[in-house]
């Protein structure tokens, strides 16, 4: 007899990350409908970390109680990082009967933060989530999310710590490109927030604010480059600060920072960072100094707290003018700039209008009325008289969730090389980039062109050395990435394969036997038959089992073939890219509609606008065509003309 | 009349028959197979998805296909069958054909001829055309098409000779047309920065670029009469009654004309300095597409009643005394300037705007001779004049050529097959 393998027909193995953000994606998807999509957002992202903490909880329960072999011991709080008091596990909750669900949702949150505090204070149970509230979220609703949730397990094994975070900062954006701006939220895509981070380089040891958090994705941006440039180990020497004025996000961004392990952070309660900026120095109102500075505030925020200052600034951020009543754009420009240290680097998310609004003085004979220079202006000269503004780089159109005005990043830098003091690296980024419904998107490659520049800081011959060496990194990342996620199919599905060619020779042999002719040896023919008889069933049971496992190696075998072809691709346009940039970077004429370096003397005098067009050449050029030969080819043009009809004439001359 | 019937099928001379296009011609409709098999990098047959990939007679596709499913062949007759449907192609190849495009490949007509009796029916299948989402034939209409017919395989070939030639003559006057438009913009690249061709041997340089030794460089504020104007934006309706307004609409093409004008309620006593008069320069002050923002048109017609115009425009006067007329709105027209002059539009919002400002600072090169000035906008004026000359032939060739398709396809006018 052939031995049988044990074999599970419907494997429950690790999900994939694409898996889990369409899972995930589901979740949204239930909401859909009815009352606004920022409203369920809250309830959504705790729920989901309920979930979580909880699976990963009995996980380390399951996995102690097999080291201990006492069941007791394992649950002793002592021997966790965190806790699920029995009565708040999740089965338990979820079987509530529906109309004392609520209630016992929200107990049992209040009793896991009590089991742990302060580690998760403010997270699980805050005023923006109750879920007895049925005005905000209707119980049908509630329920279909906990049964959802319910149906996936979330423990370590099922999905990993850094997959899990990765998924919750998808669902943070898909929760962002559904509601628009109606949350008012200013979710700042993934791929401009690398190249922020890229730009304003954090170190190890720094300290970190976003004065407009959101989520704190620019934050985790900002770690991922420090995991990028100097190795896993000095993200934890990073200090973040965050203040957000909208509650259920900054909810969020603590979830957020915690799913992905950050301990080293501030967090403002809630509130209004340009009238009450939280961090300062001591007891003082003055604004406490940073390392680095990365934000996307809203763009032109129209009640920014004008009022509240028009009697003076109490943190001393604008000096004598203050920024126009409707319009707080220079408000945050002024808040960075003045809350970085004197070696301090910002980069902020800006709507294109701070380039250019605001005129000069203007006399009547010039305009036919007096006119004294706008405050936008007069902050603008200011900023470049300091010499602060070190880049501005405009980006693509649609980039941004909710609404179509191009952006643009501007560097704030007090600390400038000497070689760039009293320049400004202006880069027009706005052609390369992928166009897709409702949002585009800054691709690598599109990054890439902006940070060559960058970095050479418009140097030509600087610009052609570092782009074999951005090109090179470019692809390596491109094929850890694809290796990672190939790593990850075979993680996810091997162990269920592996029984799959034993199962394959099983079969042969089998199938072999019974083709076998019947004996003719009366005893042999009785004991065949009866082997056969036990085979028969043996073949029944094997054969679905075989089918199955073949659908999921055939399943996973396309999913490792799309890996590659993905990233087939995405090298090719690497290197397609850059060899762009080489032909860009050998022609200064061919640079200049790119990218350009403009002095003080220049921008004043083009009156401190410091509109890229004035300096970049963004339009296409015009073909250009000597008249001499404008001229022979008109004549042959006529000629060739002529002849053809006079030929129709005569054809037609006849009877026509 | 039901869309089948053609008028010409009542008049049918002798020799001449009403045929079911699909007995002389094949149809073949397309098919799109997987998008994974196409390509831009010109792997595979050429693939045509629909009437944008369709040409003036040719088409000029942009994707390829590794694996089409359906073929035209040369000389196919191909028609567009998803909306804008009933657009017409002629195959000068072998193309893999999408879903939005069938092909009637000749099998006993001439092929030249089915192609020109195709376009009888354009408009027809555009009437016929349904759908839930866009609108389509299929090739349920397609059976259904008939034509008239020479039953002489030569006469079809006379016939389809005359409407080749008329098609090849209509390219030519095309050809014309855009060699005319190219001459222009060669003058209007040099002109402006170089002069007329021989007449400056000595050039300096300047911040604008290379230009004549004599002429000088002024901002457009030196030759300006009064200060830029922004007219007044009070409602308007697009009928009359009312006192009519120039606005957006009215600017193209360097020249400002009331055929768009729209119409306000305004007593025309109260407004002192928004009339415009023959002679003004009008400048769009915004637009979304910044090919535009900045563009101006030269009002060259009084108008015929008292005329406003709106505060989307900037109005421009020259003084006489510095600049000769047209001289500044010529120079407007030149890539070179205004590709300048635009690069100052700003789009905080995704509208462009200049301000009056900007337009006052810009400086342009002046030839400092009024008859100099007065040489270059006679040069233009005649190669303005050239292309439309260009424009009225190929109208004429136009026509000629419907009156041919009416006249020569229904048998109306005979022609001699041995000519």
């Amino acid at each position: 007899m052939l031995a049988t393998p044990p074999v599970k027909t419907r494997p429950l193995r690790r999900l994939t990350q694409a898996e889990l953000d369409s899972f995930l994606e589901h979740a949204a998807d239930l909401l859909r409908g009815g009352v606004d999509h920022s409203e369920f957002r809250g309830y959504v992202f705790a729920l989901l970390f309920y979930k979580r903490i909880n699976d990963v909880y009995l996980e380390n329960v399951r996995a102690l109680e097999i080291e201990l072999g006492d069941p007791d011991l394992a649950r002793d709080p002592r021997m966790h990082d965190f806790v699920v008091p029995d009565d708040c596990l999740w089965e338990k909750v979820a079987r509530t009967t529906e109309n004392k669900l609520g209630t016992a949702l929200n107990d049992a949150m209040r009793a896991i933060e009590r089991a742990n505090a302060p580690k998760f204070d403010g997270i699980l149970a805050n005023s923006t989530v109750d879920f007895n509230a049925q005005d905000r979220l209707p119980r049908g609703k509630l329920l279909q999310i906990i049964n959802h949730f319910g149906s996936q397990m979330f423990d370590r094994a099922h999905v990993p710590d850094d997959l899990f975070g990765n998924a919750y900062e998808y669902l943070i954006r898909n929760f962002a490109s559904r509601a628009g701006k109606s949350s008012g939220e200013f979710y700042t895509p993934k791929e401009v927030a690398f190249l922020m981070s890229e730009i304003v380089e954090p170190r190890p040891g720094d300290h970190i604010c976003d004065w407009a958090a959101g989520s704190a994705g620019l934050l985790l941006q900002c770690r991922n480059y420090v995991e990028r440039h100097f190795g896993k180990r000095d993200t934890d020497r990073l200090f973040f600060y965050m203040q957000e004025s909208n509650p259920s996000t900054a909810n969020i961004a603590r979830i957020n920072l915690f799913l992905h392990g950050v301990r080293s952070f501030r967090q403002a309660p809630p509130s209004d960072s340009l009238r009450t900026p939280y961090f300062r120095e001591g007891k003082t109102r003055r604004l406490r100094k940073f390392d680095r500075i990365v934000m996307n505030p809203p763009f032109s925020l129209e009640s920014w707290g004008y009022d509240d200052f028009v009697g003076g600034d109490p943190y001393d951020r604008f000096g004598t003018t203050l920024p126009p009543r409707d319009n707080g754009d220079y408000a945050w420009l002024y808040q960075v700039a003045k809350s970085l240290k004197p070696t301090g680097r910002g980069i902020i998310v800006m709507s294109q209008g701070i380039l250019f609004r605001g005129q000069p003085e203007q006399t009547e004979e010039e305009d036919g009325r007096n006119q004294k220079a706008d405050a936008e202006y007069l902050l603008r000269e200011n900023l470049i008289k300091n010499d602060w503004i070190e880049c501005v780089i405009v980006l693509p159109s649609k980039l941004f969730y909710g609404n179509t005005v191009p952006g643009c990043l501007v560097v704030l830098n007090k600390h400038k090389k000497p070689e760039h003091k009293n320049k400004i690296l202006l880069i027009w980024a706005s052609r390369h980039f992928q166009s897709a419904n409702p949002q585009s998107i800054l691709r690598r490659v599109d990054c890439m062109r902006i940070l060559v520049a960058w970095r050479a800081f418009g140097d030509l011959q600087k610009c052609r050395t570092l782009i074999p060496q951005h090109e090179q990194e470019l692809v390596a990342e491109i094929e850890r990435a694809r290796d990672a996620q190939l790593r990850e199919i075979d993680d996810a599905y091997a162990p269920f394969l592996a029984p799959l060619p034993e199962l394959r020779v099983e079969l042969e042999q089998r199938e072999a036997f019974a083709k076998q002719d019947t004996p003719e040896d009366k005893e042999a023919r009785k004991k065949f038959r009866e082997e056969k008889a036990t085979y028969t069933v043996r073949l029944k049971e094997m054969r679905p089992q075989i089918k199955d496992l073949t659908r999921l190696e055939k399943e996973a075998e396309e999913k490792r073939a799309s890996a590659r072809q993905h990233a087939d691709r995405e090298i090719a346009l690497a290197r397609e890219t850059a060899a762009d940039l080489a032909r860009i970077c050998t022609d200064p004429a061919e640079a200049r509609r790119y990218f350009a370096i403009a002095d003080h003397a220049e921008i004043e005098e083009n009156e401190f606008n410091l509109n890229l067009p004035r300096y970049v050449d963004t339009f296409e050029p015009e073909e250009p065509i000597e008249i001499a030969d404008a001229l022979a080819e008109f004549d042959a043009a006529e000629i060739a003309m002529r002849k053809k009809t006079t030929m129709l004439k005569k054809l037609l001359g006849a009877k026509v | 009349m039901r869309w089948t019937q053609l008028p010409e099928f009542a008049l049918c001379p002798n020799n001449w028959e009403v045929v079911h296009l699909l007995n002389k011609a094949k149809f073949v409709a397309g098919q799109s197979p997987d998008s994974d098999l196409y390509n831009t990098r010109g792997e595979g047959t050429p693939f045509l998805q629909g009437n944008a990939d369709f040409g003036s007679v040719h088409p000029s596709p942009t994707v390829f296909c590794v694996a089409p499913t359906k073929f035209c062949e040369t000389g196919d007759a191909l028609i567009s069958v998803r909306a804008p449907v009933g657009a017409l192609n002629r195959a000068d190849q072998i193309y893999g054909l999408g879903r939005g495009v069938g092909a009637l490949h000749p099998t006993e007509i001439d092929a030249d001829y089915l192609y020109h009796a195709m376009t009888r029916w354009h408009l027809p299948l555009k009437r016929a055309a349904q759908g839930s989402t866009f609108d389509a034939v299929t090739a349920r209409h397609f059976r259904q098409l008939k034509c008239c017919l020479p039953k002489s395989k030569d006469e079809q070939k006379a016939i389809a000779e005359r409407l080749n030639l008329a098609d090849a003559t209509l390219a030519a006057a095309q050809a014309k047309l855009t060699a005319a438009c190219r001459l222009k913009t060669a003058l209007m690249q040099q002109l402006f920065t170089r002069g007329i061709p021989g007449q400056h041997k000595q050039f300096k340089q300047t911040k604008i670029g290379k230009v004549p030794v004599s002429w000088e460089i002024v901002s457009i504020e030196n030759v300006l009469d009064g200060v830029p104007f922004n007219g007044i934006s009070p409602q308007s309706q697009p009928e009359p009654p009312g006192t009519p307004i120039l606005n957006v609409a009215c600017v193209d093409s360097g020249l400002c004309t009331t055929k768009y004008v729209s119409y306000v309620d305004i007593e025309g006593q109260t407004i002192k300095d928004c009339w415009a008069k023959q002679g003004d320069f009008y400048v769009l002050r915004g637009n979304g597409n910044r090919e535009y923002a900045g563009t101006g048109g030269y009002l060259a017609e009084e108008p015929k009643v008292p005329t406003l115009f709106s505060d989307k425009l900037i109005r421009l006067r020259f003084q006489e005394s510095e600049v000769v007329a047209r001289f500044i709105p010529y120079l407007w027209q030149s890539s070179a300037f205004l590709r300048r002059f635009q690069s100052k539009a700003e789009s905080g919002s995704g509208l462009w705007m200049v301000s009056k400002r900007d337009i006052r600072k810009e400086i342009i090169a002046l030839p400092t001779s009024k008859n100099e000035q007065q040489d270059i906008v006679a040069l233009i004026d005649a190669s303005i004049a050239t292309i439309a000359e260009c424009e009225n032939e190929l109208r004429a060739l136009d026509r000629l050529k419907r009156s041919l398709l009416q006249n020569l396809l229904t048998g109306k006018v005979r022609v001699n097959a041995t000519d």
